[in-house]
């Protein structure tokens, strides 16, 4: 069944590969000398970073706007239902100590929302400390320090938010049915009622055996 | 085509907006965090300022701790970064020398790193600061006074300015003949306690506490005292020549 529309896959791997070349390009930049293998060519690097930057504004920004195509999937993302908080006190206690099941989700359920908003103020707080990193000499020397500092930081709260994130779509059996939805735009029916059956559409009910029809033949022979 | 939500349940109906509050709940605590991080930065750049000399030979570093700060595989909240405009030249201690000469001097002088060695050795301990904004307080600088150099062979009244030039061929800084002989303008070998790395400037750099990181030349091998004044590297692209720290000119732009 169809998950994702066009302008939401193009959006997110537009995002992932601005995302992927910025976190390359800064590990260039920020990894100590002996253990860095482009430290010759730090200046090209550099303005890889600050190109992919400017690309990511590029990205984000139109698809902020009121109206924007992806304005859905704002909204799926930020809204939060009972089964949400439900969900998510649940899922941190292990599968097998766990006495009810986890309830129903949307589109997205209640951890990919939380990885969702973390990853998005975390990207407005990148384009905040890079853009006083980036002027850094026209500022004060300790708001420069600051902002390296906490761009750091941002960076270890990103890096495993992305790592869970690929686990999930990559490598766990159990969720992995989901990329196909990211690549086509669809995903199985039988995926989306287990993960996701708030937003799925239940499986229609057998048909009551109904006693005016006469067995077939067959039926009757295998009886 | 089906639209992937024309399934949604009531339930979503009624939902409540709360990512928008848990996005500017992080941007809140990420402003704050900054800001006092900031402040913090601040506070302390003001108490640190001053270079303070450390007696030799009983330098109060712990030879486990010897290189924090200085070593590239350490990752420390303090420190340095490495820029270099050009290659990190090669150091080879057979070849390498320390060449003294210009229209200010009353004669020309090379040096090996043992002879350098063998000039008085001082120890000044201070905060090194970037222009771009990050610090490394309580470096403890060993090596020799850069007027200890000059005077072995004896300035003249041309003496107006000295040269420091790097060994990569491209970069170079100077200062005035009274900076270059102030107490705090060494070339130094040593940092806290560990020699120089390479990417530091091994074997020899120039240390200038007063000025941001760019006006202390790494990799030395010449100093050429002079009339005129020559235009370092950075000062080409715009920067200051009098980079004190704290200055106006080079704090704010």
């Amino acid at each position: 069944m169809p998950r994702f529309s066009v302008n939401e896959r193009v959006v997110h791997w537009l995002f992932a590969a601005a995302i992927f070349a910025l976190l390359i390009s800064g590990l260039g930049l920020w990894l100590p000398p002996a253990a860095n293998p482009v430290l010759d060519h730090r200046d090209a690097v550099r303005t890889v970073h600050l190109d992919a930057s400017l690309a990511l504004l590029a990205i984000v920004i139109p698809a902020l706007g009121r109206g924007a195509p992806i304005n859905r999937l704002w909204h799926d993302v930020e809204f939060f239902t009972r089964g949400d908080w439900l969900w998510l006190r649940r899922i941190v206690i292990p599968k097998r100590w766990r006495r009810r099941p986890l309830p129903p989700q949307g589109r997205f359920n209640a951890g990919q929302k939380l990885n969702s908003v973390a990853t998005a103020a975390a990207t407005v707080g990148f384009v905040i400390t890079g853009t006083v990193m980036w002027q850094g000499e026209r500022l004060s020397p300790s708001l420069a320090l600051a902002s390296d500092t906490w761009h750091i930081w941002l960076m270890w709260l990103i890096v495993p938010l992305i790592a869970g994130h690929m686990v999930l779509a990559l490598v766990l059996p159990s969720t992995r049915p989901a990329l196909r939805g990211i690549v086509f735009g669809n995903v199985r029916l039988d995926f989306a009622r287990r993960r996701h059956g708030a937003w799925a559409p239940a499986a229609e009910p057998e048909p009551e055996p109904d006693s005016a029809t006469p067995e077939s033949p067959t039926d009757g022979t295998a009886a | 085509m089906d639209s992937p939500f024309e399934h949604a349940p009531d339930e979503l109906l009624s939902a409540r907006p709360i990512g928008r509050r848990i996005f500017l709940g992080m941007l809140g605590v990420g402003a704050a965090g900054l800001a006092f991080t900031e402040l913090g930065l601040r506070n302390d750049a003001a108490g640190d300022g001053l270079p303070q000399a450390v007696p030799l030979g009983s330098t109060p570093i712990d030879s486990s701790e010897s290189s924090i700060g200085q070593h590239p595989n350490l990752v420390t909240t303090e420190r340095f970064r490495y820029y270099s405009v050009g290659y990190i030249p090669a150091y080879d201690p057979k070849k390498w020398n320390l060449r003294l000469d210009g229209e200010g001097v009353k004669g020309n002088l090379v040096l090996t790193l043992d002879q350098l060695k063998a000039f008085p050795n001082v120890a000044i301990k201070a905060t090194f600061r970037c222009v771009t904004g990050w610090r490394v307080r309580d470096c403890v600088w060993r090596g020799v006074r850069v007027r200890d150099v000059v005077d072995a062979v004896g300035q003249n009244g041309k003496a107006k300015f000295v040269t420091f030039y790097s060994g990569d061929g491209v970069y170079t800084d100077s200062l005035t003949i009274a900076q270059a002989r102030s107490d705090d303008a060494i070339l130094c070998w040593e940092l806290n306690g560990a020699p120089l790395i390479r990417e530091q400037g091994m074997p020899l750099r120039l240390i200038y506490p007063d000025m941001y990181g760019y006006k202390n030349v790494k990799w030395v091998r010449r100093l050429e005292v002079k009339s005129g004044r020559d235009v370092g590297f950075w000062e080409q692209q715009g920067w200051e020549i009098e980079a004190y720290i704290g200055s106006p000119s080079t704090s704010s732009g």
